[in-house]
């Protein structure tokens, strides 16, 4: 499904005193099945503007289009685009209701109005997108640990399979292995099913590893976007926003300054790893023939 | 759409009203009340109405707030006033038709109610509520009832927990947002069905709202702990209350006012101003 957002603004309090612009004039088209990151500084208007991707939040002008069609157009459209959207919040494990995870993650489709025997499958599903183990699902989502609420959390969304999938800040507060295992099964996710996956996020380093496009956001107006490699590769720009790369790529960056012969696209540790491998074997190639 | 909800809706600032001590702020107020009572006559019920906006430039807090504050009351207003204009059979009759009697006393006694609760709402919440912020007035509060200690009254930890209370309003309200945006990104539908179906469709914001509550005070137990709290007994405070010469000008000037209202009781009014 294509998702396209035509000048959209939103104005908080608009007509007293405390009126805030929160986004200003945005339009972009997010790739279908692609994984796009949104990335921006604190209050620069992120939260506003996935909120109005599925419709949650009416923007004071402009336009979101799901396959070429206005969700705002009338009340019925305006919440099927819920079930096409599906969006995951910060810190969706406070919003866990239920007394069994099965019943928690059911909640969504059950408003989608499937069968009980449909619905049963989505559970399943929606428990092996995560990674959830099955044992858990009559157990009490209040009983889990802090990774594997946000796991049911996200189970919960998924069940409605939704087309696209907005995350914000999916990883946040969890150790290195929880945020493997959320983002191994937003990976699983988009596989399985050609679905869009939108993540809002602060960590550059978890941009790097899995965003393919990136929107760059500040002061509630989108000033970049593109592939990856064209984003990182404005490592100026961004520090000049208050934004940042990758550890690894200033570290890279530092050392083609001081004179090495290496490339100018490289985000991650692995890919930084392969290229000093390339660099020692071509010094030692050289140092050879000089003596 | 909570966020619109104004709770304790205090305007910071440097007004002479806000310089005063939140214990005498609580004596005017409750100094102010009686007045308001005392006050019978038609004409000293209207002086107390336009002395409680007296406040206004006094505590340099907006006429159109205030104003505000008197219209989302307007119909308890206008049910007490319209109440008495049906009830109170002295005076003369002016109306008789049918099972409605309207008599003179009636209409004074029900002009009388509408300016003593305009009175009320409008002194008391500029004294304390726009003027004194929640913290002062738990302080103060907890100053003025400190002698009940003598008698085992836990005064500290009651003010404490007011304090608490007051401090999570808005969190709770944002909280309760987050909560609202998070259910209906899962097609929770809040707006259509039968009322029954309407309450059961808060359960999904209800229990994350308790869970979230009884985990913040969790933490803020644990919090206070780390830091010695151990409730009120040696405590002392970075800022100690101390009465200044401005409280008790405004207590005085007041007490004045007071009088003259108390004593309006034996002027000679004509009748139809009076009760």
């Amino acid at each position: 499904m294509k998702l396209e957002l035509k000048n959209l603004s939103y104005v908080y309090s608009g007509d007293t005193t405390f009126r805030r612009q929160a986004v200003d004039d945005v339009s972009a088209v997010i790739r279908e099945g692609s994984i796009t990151g949104i990335i921006g500084h604190t209050g620069s208007g992120k939260s506003t503007l996935v909120q109005m991707m599925n419709g949650l939040l009416s923007p004071t002008s402009g336009e979101v289009l799901l396959d070429g069609e206005n969700i705002f157009k009338d009340k019925k459209t305006l919440f099927s685009a819920r079930f096409k959207v599906g969006l995951v919040f910060q810190y969706p494990e406070y919003q866990l209701f239920e007394e069994t995870v099965a019943k928690d993650i059911a909640f969504g489709p059950k408003n989608q109005k499937l069968s009980q025997k449909e619905i049963a499958g989505r559970i399943l599903e929606a428990a092996d997108f995560v990674g959830l183990d099955r044992e858990l699902l009559d157990r009490s989502p209040f009983d889990l640990s802090g990774g594997q609420k946000r796991r049911v959390a996200i189970a919960g969304v998924m069940a409605m399979r939704p087309p696209i999938l907005i995350l914000d800040e999916p990883a946040s507060g969890l150790d290195p292995v929880g945020r493997e295992e959320i983002f191994g099964g937003l990976l699983r996710y988009r596989d399985q099913t050609g679905a869009t996956i939108i993540i809002v996020s602060h960590s550059m380093e978890d941009m790097a590893r899995y965003a393919e496009d990136i929107l760059v956001m500040s002061e509630s107006r989108l000033v970049l976007s593109g592939s990856r490699d064209e984003v990182f590769r404005k490592a100026d720009f961004l520090c000049s926003i208050g934004l940042d790369v990758p550890e690894v790529t200033h570290l890279m960056n530092e050392l083609r300054r001081r004179g090495y012969d290496l490339p100018d696209n490289i985000y991650t540790v692995e890919g930084a790893e392969a290229a000093l491998r390339r660099l020692k074997d071509q010094l030692h190639h050289k140092e050879g023939k000089v003596c | 759409m909570l966020k619109d909800i104004t709770l304790g809706q205090y305007f910071p600032g440097n007004s002479p009203l806000h310089k005063l001590d939140p214990r005498m702020k609580l004596i005017l107020a409750l100094l102010f009340i009686v007045t308001v009572f005392f006050a019978d006559s038609l004409v000293s019920v209207a002086i107390m109405a336009l002395a409680s906006f007296i406040f206004v430039p006094l505590g340099r807090i907006p006429l159109k707030t205030v104003l505000r504050s008197l219209k989302a009351i307007r119909w308890i207003i206008l049910f007490t006033s319209v109440l008495n204009l049906f009830w109170v059979k002295t005076g003369t009759q002016l109306v008789d038709f049918y099972f409605i009697d309207i008599y003179s006393g009636g209409i004074t006694y029900a002009i009388t109610m509408a300016l003593r609760v305009t009175a009320l709402l409008v002194g008391s919440t500029l004294l304390l509520s726009y003027t004194t912020s929640p913290i002062a007035l738990t302080d103060g509060l907890e100053q003025m009832l400190s002698p009940l200690k003598k008698l085992h009254v836990p005064v500290h930890e009651f003010a404490m927990m007011m304090t608490i209370a007051l401090r999570f309003i808005p969190t709770l309200i944002e909280e309760t947002d987050k909560i609202i945006a998070a259910q209906k990104a899962r097609g929770a539908d809040f707006e259509t069905g039968s009322v029954f179906s309407r309450a059961k469709a808060m359960i999904p914001i209800f229990i994350p709202l308790f869970v979230s509550a009884i985990r913040r005070a969790d933490e803020l137990a644990t919090a206070m702990e780390c830091r010695c709290y151990h409730g009120g007994d040696g405590r002392t405070r970075m800022t100690s209350l101390r009465y200044t010469p401005r409280d008790f000008v405004a207590l005085g000037l007041f007490l004045l006012f007071m009088a003259g209202i108390i004593g309006m009781r034996w002027l000679p009014l004509p009748a139809f101003l009076g009760m």
